[in-house]
């Protein structure tokens, strides 16, 4: 870890124009709108041509590492990115560098939109490690938010390889990052509404999930089996955190929860909302505004519900406040890490006004896929802790999904574990 | 190298582009030539009864050609899939076409000087040609996936133009959409579980759904076309990088070749 110069910042729009401050790379976030996408675009088009600078022979892991990914593929990735002249990966097959980084055979042939967030950073990583010989210099963003603990040694390798060929990495992280395999945080516990429970259920039995496998039309569907046995019937307490290993299963089984998902059985949660699909926040949120601005959403979700408008209004309103108000608590100068009131453009207030679109009909359950991706540490408790007092306020059930269990232990009131063994995955209540 | 990154079947298995190029544009000569279409297909085709059996039998063994090289390089379930696509697109060109013809003004306009029995013959036609002509334009364009072309840039031996790589660019973008599609449609099926239908929807009740529905699914398909075009151009400045540090050893002349 020597080797590494930290950064670190409180939000990460402070992160990207570091960033891009350093690499004059154009990085918008997607939560500004398709118009700040366009004229980022315009302005590194027509912006004057650059020399073989340090800005373009450092490798930089953007904090979405699938935009570090060219290729449709993993195989191509890696092939492409291998240097013929590298002493270290030269002698080796696609799939021995696959394997080097944890991934199978078949893995190198899915389309790289299928892996999950953790293995593309694996991924990215890997490429990385390829591209070494060639570049200057490494910089890496919010690791942590992506990769399980069990894959942080894949980047302390990378660190150590950059460090014995003299080239400086620079890691941004945001407050509260920790690159340590074990996290030892201070035992916290929510108590939002005291004494107050909340349950739900879930029902239906075992079932599959026919995957599409790739867009290639010659290819093979992909067959999943869910077993979901020892969920069945039992309490689950809000809030419920589902944990396991990168590419486990997790955000498959809340989308199959959601009904994204098609099932061969139908399987969905119950509560005091009744039985149906839970809503669900994706770990990649912001594909849901569409690039348009935040402040927008709500007029294009609710375009032919005015009521629902208004609502959704009040309870971003509400859910702000409440942010605001914890964040201030704990840190004062930190209340404004929620994000400008009168024109909302942060991943914070991103993600408010996506939970508030979910709430408005109350759900049997609301899923959140990695609630704390993109924010930092005190961002990612005064979010959840806003979310969950606000949902057990109303008895609205919340399952939160990380591959950080550490960070989000202190919430929980049940831990289902989800283990993936070849096609099989097998959901597990955590004593 | 080409060959570890790809499983080759069919076509695919033809090495070289241009051999490979040549080849389909034989195959797409009869379907994109309107001449040899019309003699395939005449337009007058459902007025001749008895059918000319030389055309239809002509049309039908073309139409086998096509399908067999669909299947030996995509394989049962790719045609299955090209034939799908193709029926839908065809049906909805039959039906629209029928139901304009017999609009007021619009009805004078695509008629022209034909009569109408001329007009719905013409729209079986472009039909039977859709179901031929949809796979193979799939075959053609699957038939260079970016990946192998970028792949080839690589190649060993000599050096690689800027032409080359803006090609590669263009054609990486072009695949990207794919991609793309697949995470807005988990956006928006959690966001309207019936994809045609908006989930919040308690304003449009009795006739207004004539207006109001068709006014959503428009405003639905800017949404997407908007966030997919957003999508490929917030990827191409990262994009362009990672070829330039791909692919700079192999760049004839000066290394900034791909940024600009």
């Amino acid at each position: 870890m020597s080797a590494a110069e930290e950064l670190r910042f409180p939000s990460i729009e402070l992160l990207v124009q570091a960033l891009d401050l350093r690499f004059g790379r154009s990085t918008p976030l997607p939560q500004y709108g398709s118009a700040t996408s366009v004229r980022a675009f315009g302005d590194w088009l027509f912006a004057p041509a650059r020399e073989s600078s340090q800005s373009q022979r450092a490798i930089v892991v953007p904090p979405d590492p699938t935009a570090f990914l060219s290729f449709p593929t993993l195989r191509q990735e890696f092939d492409l990115a291998r240097s013929p002249t590298d002493p270290r990966y030269q002698a080796l097959s696609l799939e021995q560098i696959g394997a080097k980084f944890e991934f199978e055979p078949r893995q190198l042939d899915q389309p790289v939109y299928s892996l999950s967030g953790g293995e593309r950073t694996r991924a990215a990583i890997a490429k990385a490690s390829l591209l070494l010989h060639r570049a200057e210099s490494v910089a890496f963003c919010m690791p942590t938010h992506w990769l399980h603990l069990d894959s942080y040694s894949h980047l302390h390798e990378l660190f150590r390889l950059a460090d014995n060929s003299c080239k400086p990495v620079t890691l941004y992280l945001l407050d509260g990052d920790e690159l340590v395999e074990r996290i030892e945080l201070p035992a916290k516990a929510v108590t939002p509404m005291p004494g107050r429970q909340v349950s739900w259920f879930l029902g239906g039995p075992n079932y599959e999930v026919q995957l599409l496998n790739n867009t290639e039309p010659s290819s093979k569907d992909h067959l999943l089996r869910f077993d979901v046995s020892s969920l069945r019937n039992v309490e689950l307490r809000s809030p419920t955190i589902l944990t396991g290993k990168n590419g486990a299963g997790k955000s498959l089984l809340a989308k199959c929860l959601s009904g994204v998902v098609r099932t061969s059985q139908p399987i969905t949660p119950k509560s005091k909302y009744g039985q149906g699909p839970s809503r669900l926040v994706l770990q990649d949120a912001l594909s849901h505004l569409f690039r348009r601005p935040i402040a927008q959403h709500p007029a294009r979700v609710f375009e032919f519900d005015q009521e629902g408008k208004k609502k959704v209004d009040t309870i971003f309103s509400a859910l702000s406040q409440e942010s605001r108000k914890r964040l201030w608590t704990s840190m004062p100068d930190d209340a404004h890490l929620v994000g400008p009131e009168a024109e909302p453009h942060t991943l914070f207030q991103a993600k408010l006004v996506l939970i508030a679109e979910r709430l408005v009909y109350a759900p049997p359950l609301l899923i959140l896929d990695e609630p704390s991706w993109g924010l930092s540490l005190r961002q990612s408790d005064a979010l959840i802790e806003a979310v969950v007092n606000y949902c057990h306020e109303r008895d609205i059930p919340i399952a939160m999904i990380t591959h950080l269990r550490p960070r989000l232990t202190h919430y929980a009131n049940s831990t289902i574990h989800v283990q993936r063994d070849g096609d099989s995955i097998t959901a597990k209540i955590l004593s | 190298m080409i060959d570890s990154a790809l499983e080759r079947r069919g076509v695919l298995r033809i090495r070289s582009l241009s051999l490979r190029l040549a080849l389909l544009v034989l195959l797409a000569v009869p379907a994109f030539n309107r001449n040899i279409l019309d003699t395939l297909l005449p337009t007058s085709l459902i007025h001749q009864l008895p059918l000319p059996l030389l055309s239809v039998l002509a049309f039908v063994a073309y139409s086998i050609v096509v399908y067999a090289i669909v299947v030996w390089t995509f394989g049962i379930k790719g045609l299955t899939q090209m034939l799908a696509l193709a029926v839908v697109l065809g049906l909805t060109v039959v039906i629209s076409m029928a139901a304009i013809s017999k609009a007021p003004i619009l009805g004078d306009w695509l008629q022209g000087s034909k009569t109408l029995a001329q007009v719905d013959a013409k729209a079986v036609e472009q039909f039977f040609a859709m179901l031929v002509v949809i796979p193979l334009g799939l075959l053609i364009i699957h038939s260079f996936p970016p990946a192998e072309l970028i792949c080839r840039l690589r190649s060993p031996t000599g050096t690689i133009s800027e032409h080359a790589i803006r090609v590669a660019i263009v054609l990486r973008i072009y695949s990207m959409v794919a991609d793309a599609i697949s995470s807005f449609y988990a956006a928006w099926s959690e966001e309207n579980p019936k994809v045609f239908l908006p989930r919040h929807r308690k304003d449009i009740g009795g006739t207004d759904k004539l207006w109001k529905l068709p006014m959503w699914f428009f405003g639905a398909a800017a949404t997407w076309g908007l966030a997919l075009v957003t999508y490929c151009i917030e990827q191409i400045p990262q994009l362009v990088t990672q070829l330039d540090v791909t692919l700079d050893h192999k760049l004839k002349g000066h290394n900034n070749a791909c940024n600009k």
